[in-house]
């Protein structure tokens, strides 16, 4: 700091900003009581839903939920449930767990970012999203990953073919949408974030259990998945809430 | 610096009213912030009263400068608090409850400012309403407020919070990094820029000796 910037510190030239106060009008006893009274209306609106008990929980165990909800679908419905599909290679594991692993993690650390800390740009949650439906992009289009995947889609409509995987993909990561939903304290960007980490868990889920290839059944078929939460849900639950 | 120099001159005369709300309570038998945060905790819902009125006033007063809008301010006021509800078991033992309340009340006013609301101009007029007859030197005093409020107004969002919590709240430099989420170094160069365009906008009103 320059001795010229020390000298142009606020103390004590701003001092007469003090007069911003003067005849303006301070809380009285009555005000404060109102005040108090609408603080309480909501903290007791609040106490009253059960489920409001989740979004109190202290912030590293709502990470920490969130967390174990995203692993108990990817590993229950993928991994643990009866299915066809060949084991991923290490390189397709890696590449499709290691990044959507990472996008999913940031996504629950943003998503639960307490609010006494300074809030992050709404740059950084807006690129998470685009980060989530870039890497699922990605990975649809990369046939490296799915070389192992022989089966194809059955002949039919465009839709038809992606449809299964879809609905399939959409149906396992709505719980874990809800949930991290309930855990949130109405932080901003909260269903966009909770989109993301529903909608890659959902992807992995498909990774892991769907046989099918093709760059086109991957990206109607799982990519959408992911673009379908972050965009379509965070969307629509906007859309809603709006206009109750 | 001249003008500086005359509003320093005027300021020696001013009462102490915000300084005098954040000063530490020192008061024997007072339970520290962070007592009663601790006591609110484990369900003492008495010691959240207490708290509310203890740092609404100074909630309210930030959040009132910043916005310039009294319902919005009392809304927000009301939302910090309704925060600290939702968030009182992340309060660790060792916390300090003040850097907690001013950046609930400071994510609060930015987020208000992200959706796109904008300012409105509380008219003269009403503030009027509702403050006491003024005598002769008060209005002048209220006109040259309402100047500087305008220049405050002018100022960059990221200029204008650093003024309001290390001069009105009285937060020192690194307190009021971590309320901002920057570092000391950043919060003083914003705080000197925006102490050097004040005194341009001022000299632009007219606001001289």
């Amino acid at each position: 700091m320059s001795a010229s910037a020390e000298r142009r510190d606020p103390e004590p030239e701003l001092a007469f900003l003090e007069g911003i106060e003067a005849g303006r009008t301070e809380l009285d006893p009555g005000e404060l009581d109102d005040l108090f009274e609408g603080v309480r209306g909501r903290v007791e609106k609040s106490g009253a839903r059960r489920l409001n008990a989740l979004a109190e929980q202290p912030t590293s165990r709502r990470r920490l939920f969130a967390l174990a909800c995203c692993a108990l679908i990817v590993v229950g419905l993928g991994a643990l449930l009866p299915h066809s599909n060949q084991p991923l290679p290490p390189l397709a594991l890696g590449a499709i767990f290691g990044s959507f692993g990472v996008l999913l993690v940031v996504a629950v650390v943003i998503a639960f970012r307490p609010i006494y800390v300074p809030a992050l740009s709404p740059v950084w949650k807006i690129g998470l999203g685009v980060a989530a439906v870039a890497a699922a992009v990605s990975v649809a289009l990369v046939p490296e990953l799915h070389a192992h995947l022989t089966a194809r889609p059955a002949e039919g409509a465009f839709l038809g073919k992606a449809l299964p995987c879809l609905s399939f993909g959409l149906l396992a990561g709505l719980p874990g949408y809800v949930f991290l939903r309930l855990l949130d304290r109405g932080a901003p960007f909260g269903p966009l974030l909770a989109g993301v980490a529903a909608g890659l868990a959902a992807n992995m889920v498909l990774e892991l259990r769907c046989p099918v290839g093709g760059a086109e059944h991957l990206m109607f078929g799982h990519a959408m998945v992911v673009v379908a939460f972050v965009v379509g849900v965070a969307l629509l639950e906007r859309l809603v809430l709006r206009r109750a | 610096m001249a003008v500086v120099s005359t509003l320093a001159l005027h300021a020696m005369s001013l009462p102490r009213a915000v300084r005098a709300r954040v000063r530490s309570r020192a008061v024997a038998g007072e339970r520290s912030d962070e007592e009663l945060m601790l006591a609110y905790v484990d369900g003492d819902e008495a010691a959240f009263r207490e708290l509310f009125e203890r740092w609404a006033p100074i909630v309210h007063g930030l959040t009132r400068r910043h916005l310039r809008d009294e319902d919005l301010a009392r809304e927000i006021t009301q939302q910090t608090f309704f925060k600290l509800h939702g968030a009182r078991k992340d309060f660790r033992r060792d916390g300090k409850l003040r850097p907690w309340l001013l950046t609930i009340a400071m994510n609060l006013v930015r987020e208000h400012w992200r959706r796109g609301k904008r300012r409105r101009h509380v008219e003269l007029d009403e503030q009027r309403e509702v403050a006491p007859t003024p005598d002769k030197s008060r209005l002048e005093l209220e006109q040259r407020a309402e100047m500087l409020h305008e220049a405050l107004a002018e100022l960059p969002e990221t200029q204008r919070e650093v003024v309001e919590l290390h001069y009105f709240q009285e937060r020192p430099y690194k307190e009021v990094a971590a309320i901002v989420g920057s570092t000391e170094g950043a919060v003083r160069v914003r705080a000197h820029r925006a102490y050097r365009k004040l005194e341009a906008i001022l000299q632009k009103m007219g606001l001289q000796r």
